[in-house]
């Protein structure tokens, strides 16, 4: 979904929304393995920013805190602060 | 001109997080190194074995 589609819809419906981030989630099991996908944090921070910039109004760091990486939560952290103030 | 409002800045974790780093040094991390205001901790979940409780 383009961030402007979401932002269209938001002023349209006025509802709060908080965006999902997700970010160092696991998939594909194989043998009762997980293969982990390490995201990037400037993925991360630019996604974060797209969901400010689309008007937003807050950000949830997807999906769980167990599954995400210290770097990546700096990045969402830094960008959240960034660009959360509006 | 109105003041926008403090955005909320979440994360889901499971109690077992919780427990694994005890209860301040896992929401220092969260709060200082994400910027988390708000903590969503759930107690159950589709994955057999891992209900809290």
């Amino acid at each position: 979904m383009r961030a402007g589609s979401s932002l269209r819809s938001r002023r349209r419906h006025r509802r709060r929304v908080y965006d999902g981030i997700a970010f160092d989630v696991p998939f594909g099991a194989q043998g009762g393995e997980w293969t982990h996908f390490a995201s990037d944090p400037q993925d991360v921070r630019q996604s974060v920013r797209a969901a400010f910039e689309a008007g937003a109004t807050g950000v949830v760091a997807s999906r769980e805190y167990d599954e995400m990486r210290i770097p990546n939560l700096e990045a969402f952290g830094a960008a959240a602060r960034e660009y959360g103030r509006g | 001109m109105s003041e926008r409002p403090e955005p909320l800045i979440g994360v889901q974790l499971g109690p077992h997080s919780v427990f694994d780093e005890g209860v301040e040094p896992c929401l220092d991390i969260l709060a200082k190194k994400a910027a988390v205001n708000a903590v969503f901790v759930y107690s159950q979940t589709y994955y057999p074995g891992c209900c809290a409780g």
